[in-house]
């Protein structure tokens, strides 16, 4: 298109001319368009269902499928809590094997603690024999995920456990390989199996049809014991089992990568006034909460005070225990850690640096004077400087624990969840101030 | 798209009161009322787009009828493209000398235009993660770059948009945003071979060479002299090209010869300039401002549910708030749903919590701003209530899939999900835009990579 550009007519020509041009364009476009979304919209959706649609369902567990009814017990040799290792063939003498799967960390897990023991205590004088196996591998399971416990998923964890709550049954552990768990098919914890005597599978699934026992309808474990104990056919064979999702290894590079994310977070440090220390002692420190993920600005806390100093050679070599402590209940439960150094604050920039060594991330604070004795003043307590000290303050101010000496994480850990509301998960509170 | 039409049209008019030339005056009025008439016309689209974030050329040049409007728009195009562009950016002119960079890329090195001396031809490609313009050129550009390179041919790509700048609703054709971290993760799903470099902090570059776009090229000469700047080729589907653009132009240099065509008009994406941060702040505040509730459902709407009532594209995730990995998963899952939400994806959250828990519950959601459907267990009987739903759905929470319009399950997880590995297969699932041929097809590849 050869144009003079020499007058202002023809440029006016030209627009008007396009603005035509273009008008009409459209107006064919619209009437074109509107057809062709009609037929495009049902061929889209053709084309998609006709892609997608070899009749896909849901596939039960396409990774691990449960173990079907009739078929033999698969074999283990597991170490238990006990020192020794567990075969299937110990336990050859037993009219009925109930093989439950099980784990320190969930609290449905512990909604049925009780309801094991007693499946125990009123069946082992007839034959019958409880093996608990945990499958769990400790690094698959992200520290977030104790939140409602007082130990991670180890063998040693699961000792002190066993010890604590007075299991009367073998616990196994299988989080090393997952074989046995991957042959049974575990789908969650708990998750039970029942064997007869010729050890063929005859029951599986939940222990029963609740989480809360005063609501159980349908007792599915007990009566699969009772009919095969009486030689009948067991009634349910069946059932869909509840709870948490099994640690599998294969989730460690995730859990190591966010463990890294969070260790990535800046290290501060800071200085903390006599006015500070009251606050804390009050539990109105003002500071961030996050509770279940996420930031919680009038959420009242249990507050642990970790009190070291460089000084204090015992608090350095428990630090890394306490901070793991922090770990477990700092994102998901109304719990704050506070590292408060006793150290001069002249000694600010070691304090600051061993802070750093051993990725503090959370709240750290120093007293802002040598005058130690007046930040004990302002905090009502006395206590020998240098040497380990922890205090727990809960919701309501009150002082929940106090230590000085070593401090036994377990049972400081037992006690917060002992303080920590009941709003999520109905019986959680009642357990953790249920004595054993 | 709007921003840039904007810039242009603001441009124009104020050159026009120092315009004495005639020929800069027809330029000028072209703009001016073609410019009207232009956002007129595209008005439909536009509003279409703004949710997409994405310039629907393709779309407009479909069809006999359009062929001549294509033809208006392309010589607007010539008249006004060489003009001032958004945020300041000139567009580098044919012969201008290639303005130098030095930029962080996906290998974690910085890249400098003085690295690439030796190359007879240097190729600036601007293009982005999240444009699916960008990405139906992928292939194709590392193509171009396997076929030249072993003739001295070098492609370096360069992503200039603002991460901050990208609101959700924006990413509703990416599995990833616009970080360098996210272009790390795009760059080994789909194995670029060639330099990806980050210039989204500052975006110092881009104003330099000023592309219209994601994807834009701009090839240079072994004087590193601008000779070709535009589009790759004609077609975002790849099978329709009739014009291949950028190989004429390599070709040409190769050979001592002229580029044929030296600039052509390039179409894809706008360029997130971080002068729209402001624009993703809005967005979090409409999305904060949405309702959030929360419904008692029972056995019987579990199966409805599992049938898929919403004639959409359903995400469920079973999950509780006692559940470690479900808190930690949730803002992610909703980031996803506000993602998709304008393509027609529907997401239901079940929460599995002790139906005395309401309250709690609730108020979990309300802190999520969960503006997603809500329901929960209207029983404690959790079994019966997963029965109802799927027999053969997972035991323990969390548990997530994702049923198409016709009840077919595309993707199931149980445990905490891959949040690409989700969004990737929510891509490959959601309708086709006719704008992006191709689109589902480069996300089912893409789900199979990772």
């Amino acid at each position: 298109m050869k144009l003079k550009f020499s007058s202002l007519a023809y440029a006016a020509l030209f627009t008007m001319f396009l603005a035509a041009a273009i008008a009409l364009a459209w107006l064919q476009s619209q009437a074109q368009e509107q057809e062709q979304n009609q037929s495009q919209t049902q061929a889209g959706i053709d084309r998609m269902t006709r892609s997608e649609s070899s009749g896909r369902g849901i596939v039960q567990d396409p990774k691990h499928p449960i173990l079907p009814i009739g078929a033999s017990a698969p074999d283990f040799n597991l170490p238990g809590v006990d020192g020794k290792n567990h075969k299937l063939s110990d336990y050859a003498d037993a009219k009925v094997l109930v093989v439950l799967f099980e784990s320190n960390h969930c609290p449905v897990m512990q909604a049925y603690e009780e309801r094991i023991k007693q499946i125990n205590d009123a069946y082992k004088s007839k034959g019958v024999a409880v093996v608990a196996i945990n499958a769990n591998n400790p690094q698959g399971c992200e520290i977030y995920e104790l939140m409602y416990s007082d130990l991670p998923e180890t063998l040693d964890a699961m000792k002190i456990r066993a010890s604590y709550r007075k299991f009367d049954w073998p616990y196994l552990y299988d989080g090393e390989t997952q074989e046995v768990a991957l042959k049974f098919g575990a789908q969650s914890t708990p998750h039970m199996f029942i064997f007869d005597q010729a050890r063929k599978l005859r029951y599986e699934g939940a222990i029963d049809d609740n989480m809360a026992p005063s609501r159980v309808k349908a007792h599915y474990a007990t009566d699969a014991i009772d009919a095969l104990l009486a030689g009948q056919p067991v009634p349910v064979e069946h059932s869909r089992s509840l709870g948490c999702s099994t640690k599998w290894i294969t989730n460690a590079p995730k859990v190591q990568a966010e463990l890294a994310k969070v260790q990535s977070k800046p290290v501060k440090l800071d200085m903390a006034s006599v006015e500070d220390i009251k606050k804390l002692r009050a539990n109105s420190t003002g500071l961030p909460v996050h509770f279940l993920m996420l930031q919680c600005t009038d959420c009242r806390v249990v507050l642990a005070i970790n009190f070291w100093s460089l000084k204090c050679k015992e608090c350095l070599s428990d630090f890394d225990n306490r901070e793991y402590t922090d770990y477990m209940y700092r994102t998901t439960r109304p719990f704050i850690y506070v590292n408060l150094s006793t150290d001069s604050p002249r000694d600010s920039a070691a304090v600051l640096k061993f802070l750093q060594d051993h990725k503090s991330v959370d709240t750290n604070l120093q007293f802002n004077s040598p005058d130690a004795r007046s930040f004990q003043e302002a905090f009502g307590l006395k206590w020998k400087l240098n040497q380990p000290f922890m205090v727990m303050i809960g919701q309501d101010g009150q002082i929940i624990y106090q230590k000085e000496g070593k401090v036994d994480q377990v049972e400081l850990r037992r006690i917060a969840l002992a303080h920590f509301p009941d709003d999520n998960f109905p019986g959680q509170f009642a357990y953790w101030n249920s004595k054993p | 798209m709007t921003p840039r039409w904007k810039t242009k049209f603001g441009a124009s008019t104020a050159n026009s009161v120092a315009l004495k030339i005639s020929r800069r005056f027809l330029r000028t009025s072209i703009a001016a009322f073609s410019l009207p008439a232009v956002i007129f016309l595209s008005n439909g689209r536009l509003s279409r787009c703004r949710g997409e974030g994405v310039i629907s050329r393709a779309r407009l040049l479909r069809g006999r009828s359009l062929r001549i409007w294509a033809a208006l728009l392309f010589l607007a195009y010539l008249t006004i493209c060489s003009e001032t562009l958004g945020d300041g950016t000139h567009r580098l002119a044919i012969g201008a000398p290639a303005p130098d960079f030095s930029l962080p890329g996906v290998d974690g090195k910085i890249h400098k235009l003085s690295e690439y001396a030796k190359a007879k031809i240097l190729a600036v490609v601007f293009e982005c993660d999240s444009c699916p313009v960008s990405q139906l050129y992928e292939t194709r550009l590392e193509k171009l770059y396997h076929d030249y390179r072993d003739k001295g041919f070098v492609l370096v790509a360069i992503n200039p948009n603002n991460p901050n700048s990208l609101r959700l609703d924006e990413e509703n054709h990416t599995d990833v945003g616009e970080s360098l971290d996210d272009m790390k993760v795009r760059a080994a799903v789909q194995h670029f071979d060639y330099p990806y470099l980050y210039d989204g902090d500052k975006q110092a570059v881009v104003v330099k060479y000023g592309p219209i776009a994601t994807p834009h090229i701009f090839i240079f000469d072994q004087g590193r002299k601008l000779q070709y700047e535009g589009r790759i080729d004609d077609n975002v589907q790849d099978s329709l090209v009739k014009s291949q653009d950028a190989r004429n132009a390599i070709d040409a240099l190769l050979a001592g010869q002229p580029v044929p065509v030296a600039t052509t008009p390039s179409s894809g994406c706008s360029i997130k300039w971080m002068s729209k941060a402001a624009a993703v702040k809005e967005e979090m505040a409409e999305i904060e401002a949405e309702p959030v509730s929360l419904t008692l459902s029972g056995a019987d709407d579990l199966k409805k549910l599992r049938a898929n009532p919403t004639g959409k594209l359903l995400l469920v995730n079973f999950w509780a708030t006692w559940c470690g990995p479900c808190v930690s998963e949730f803002p992610d899952l909703q980031d996803t749903y506000r993602m998709y939400r304008n393509r027609g994806l529907a997401m239901v959250m079940v929460s599995e919590n002790d139906p005395v828990t309401k309250p709690s519950v609730l108020e979990f959601l309300q802190r999520q701003h969960a503006s997603t459907t809500n329901i929960q267990f209207n029983s404690s009987d959790a079994a019966a209530m997963q029965e109802a739903f799927d027999h053969n759905m997972g035991a323990a929470v969390p548990y997530t899939v994702v049923i198409a319009p016709n009840g077919d399950v595309v993707y199931q997880e149980e445990g905490d999900v891959t949040i690409l590995a989700l969004r990737r297969a929510i891509l490959a699932n959601l309708p086709e835009s006719k704008d992006y041929p191709g689109e589902r097809a480069y996300w089912s590849a893409s789900a199979q990579k990772r």
